[in-house]
């Protein structure tokens, strides 16, 4: 059944490479927030970087327990992510400073969790992605190394792009929340173009 | 098998990214702390995986034995990771072009051969039957996630407070050894033995190198100052180093920075300490003074002889200044002094935690305008921020480092706007006193009981009477800046970070010769 449901091969890679892009975005923009808020020391700077990798790493315990139940539906599951991250997006130049004001006078471990707290909910919705996309492609491929190894080719490589381009063109031509706001527009696009070839699939 | 696939994939995560860790704070250092450089150092880290990960994958149909392909991948990772610290080291010696090009190679290849196992660890540690691809493949994820984690942690926080950077260079070198040999006993590949205890005596000799690396970057990237180098402070926080410059002065570097001179002397000016003397003849009297940014600490010190002081809050980042002032007899005596009250701490997060603290004299030793982060204390945000603590007559005296914009969002801000040299004065009320009284109030300072300026010599008089005439009303100087075809001044806010992106220099530029 879920034949008639796989979106196109290349079209995957591409959202995925997208996906990556916005990832990247955040990760520099929500930092440069979250340092505004919260200090600029390296008590600061480790504690949003391993929030972020303990996020994609919870994400992907659940990503993969939910490809296996979902099975068929997994591509669904992964569009529904980016719609996650992207609404989280477009609300966190809002939520981010009001929370930190909020937060400001606790004690370190408090603005440590309240850090991981606000970072969690995204970045689950990032590290829930490729285990479910390898899922979808290994279906196809029957070869963990082989779908994987493809994936996070283009997601990375969007990643990549995602940071050069943002120290070296979005901070230029952009203000902060506008870089935010473009990278939330790349979320979006990708779950409509996964609707809309679902769609497709489905009425073909 | 799958165990060892999952504790791979964690040691592959930790490595990798401990080493993006120590990347990242090479290239800041050789780029003078530029904004540019860590989004530069990550997306070329992640080419490096992308890459790395794209090749890997043709491993899991080659049908070798995965554990022996990772041991070899991660045996030349390792030799590389030794090497290429000091490669990319001598090349900015050699240019700023030769060692951005040397650099950013270095970088992707690093993360590229590490990134090979990415794919490898998945496929061996997946369970292609019994319909568990998902979850299985998610815990061998999830392990390179959770060393990933650590990677930073252990690191950022722990290796780079209790060693040099060329040691934690060497040490993730002799990791990535000793993980390969992990890799060659699972894989039962010959002479085991042989390679555990060759990577072992590797990693202990690597560590017990000696420390040039710092040297000889530091050489290869100064750009402003000539001088042999000193001394340096290492740890979580940052590098500062310290250089003997040709003139005799002891001269200091945060981030490969200049920060300061180690000079209180009004005649000598090495550091243009003139510019914190001036401050008496607008503020001669503050009984509460905030400073922001202690560095080597000459300018506290300078504080500390206003007449009427009973308390100096001093806020800086970096405890190892503490360590450098207690090295040198004209600032030490600030470590002691009980009026000095030192806080390691962000200066904006120290000022959101005090609402209360209110400052007659508020001084701000900010660095390049250009620099990463340099929008949190330059910002209109920030100066509002600073005006709801400081008193109804209280005067900010801050560096622009030579960015007319810094000038343009103080005078959005405060009312009142002078321009020293390249000092912003700014305040509610600033009232110029005239020349005599201007002198008088200069002269009034006063340090462990001898005065600051000995004002009975022509030298000194002629010295103060030059530097009092420096005041220049901002308004004047804006207009004759735009006058003369300089842009519209602009200013910097939270959102806009003008002077580290849109107006800040590239990172080939900012480590130019």
């Amino acid at each position: 059944m879920y034949e008639h449901k796989k979106v196109d091969e290349v079209v995957l890679y591409c959202v995925f490479f997208l996906s990556g892009v916005s990832a990247l975005i955040y990760q520099v923009a929500w930092q440069r927030l979250l340092f505004g808020t919260f200090g600029v020391d390296v008590e600061s700077i480790t504690i949003v970087v391993s929030t972020f990798m303990l996020g994609l790493g919870c994400g992907a315990l659940a990503g993969g327990q939910l490809a296996d139940r979902f099975g068929g539906r997994v591509i669904q599951l992964f569009a529904l992510c980016e719609l996650g991250i992207g609404l989280f997006g477009a609300l966190s130049p809002f939520l981010i400073p009001a929370v930190g004001e909020r937060f400001m006078q606790c004690q370190l471990p408090v603005i440590a969790l309240v850090n991981f707290l606000l970072i969690l909910l995204p970045a689950t919705f990032m590290g829930a992605t490729l285990p479910m996309l390898v899922a979808h492609l290994f279906r196809r491929t029957g070869n963990v190394g082989i779908s994987i190894g493809s994936l996070y080719l283009f997601n990375t490589l969007g990643a990549a792009l995602g940071a050069f381009a943002t120290g070296t063109v979005l901070f230029v031509v952009l203000t902060l929340d506008q870089a935010i706001y473009l990278a939330a527009a790349g979320n979006f696009a990708v779950a409509t173009i996964i609707f809309l070839g679902l769609r497709r699939e489905v009425t073909a | 098998m799958i165990r060892a696939a999952r504790l791979l994939s964690f040691l592959t995560g930790f490595l990798s990214l401990s080493q993006e860790i120590l990347w990242v704070r090479f290239a800041g250092f050789s780029y003078h702390g530029a904004p540019q450089a860590f989004g530069m150092i990550l997306g070329l880290y992640l080419l490096g995986i992308a890459v790395g990960a794209g090749i890997g994958k043709r491993y899991c149909s080659s049908g070798h034995n995965l554990f022996r392909v990772a041991g070899i991948l991660l045996f030349t990772a390792g030799v590389l990771d030794a090497f290429f610290p000091f490669l990319a080291t001598e090349a900015f010696g050699v240019s700023n072009t030769m060692g951005t090009v040397v650099l950013f190679a270095c970088v992707v290849i690093t993360s590229l051969i590490k990134s090979k196992i990415f794919p490898i660890a998945h496929h061996l540690g997946a369970a292609t039957s019994g319909g568990k691809v998902g979850s299985s493949v998610s815990k061998v994820y999830f392990a390179n996630i959770v060393g990933s984690t650590f990677g930073p942690l252990v690191t950022g926080f722990v290796l780079l407070q209790v060693l040099t950077l060329q040691q934690c260079f060497m040490l993730m070198a002799g990791l990535t050894l000793l993980t390969a040999a992990y890799c060659w006993h699972v894989a039962a590949a010959p002479s085991r033995r042989f390679v555990l205890a060759g990577s072992i005596a590797v990693t202990i000799l690597l560590l017990l190198l000696p420390g040039v690396l710092l040297p000889r970057l530091v050489a290869g990237t100064s750009s402003y100052f000539q001088g042999t180098f000193r001394s340096a402070v290492e740890n979580r926080y940052g590098i500062i180093h310290l250089l003997d410059t040709p003139d005799g002065d002891v001269t200091v570097f945060g981030g490969n920075a200049y920060d300061g001179t180690l000079n209180i002397d009004f005649m000598r000016d090495s550091n243009w300490i003139s510019r914190l003397y001036a401050l008496a003849t607008v503020k001669p009297k503050p009984a509460r003074v905030l400073v922001i940014g202690m560095s080597a600490g000459s300018w506290t010190r300078v504080l500390s002889s206003f007449p009427g002081v009973e308390r100096i809050d001093v806020v800086e980042i970096n405890p190892g200044y503490k360590e450098i002032i207690g090295q040198y007899a004209a600032v030490s005596p600030l470590l002691n002094d009980p009026l000095v009250h030192m806080h390691f701490d962000d200066g904006r997060r120290w000022l959101k935690r005090h609402p209360g603290e209110t400052y007659d004299l508020i001084v701000m030793n900010t660095t390049f305008h250009w620099r990463a982060y340099s929008t949190i204390l330059l910002s209109r945000e920030f100066l509002g921020l600073l005006r709801e603590h400081m008193n109804p007559d209280a005067v900010l005296a801050y560096n622009s480092t030579f960015s007319w914009d810094v000038f343009k969002t103080a005078s959005v801000v405060f009312p009142e706007v002078y321009t020293f040299g390249n000092f912003v004065i700014a305040g509610e009320k600033l009232t110029l006193p005239p020349e005599e009284e201007a002198i008088a109030r200069m002269a009034a300072l006063t340090l462990d009981g001898r005065q600051m300026l000995e004002t009975s010599k022509p030298e000194v008089l002629l010295k103060l009477r030059e530097t009092i005439h420096r005041f220049e009303p901002f308004a004047t100087v804006c207009d004759e800046k735009e006058k003369s075809g300089h842009r519209p001044l602009e200013v910097i806010t939270d959102q806009n970070m003008l002077t580290e992106f849109r107006y800040g220099k590239s990172i080939f530029f900012a480590a130019e010769r």
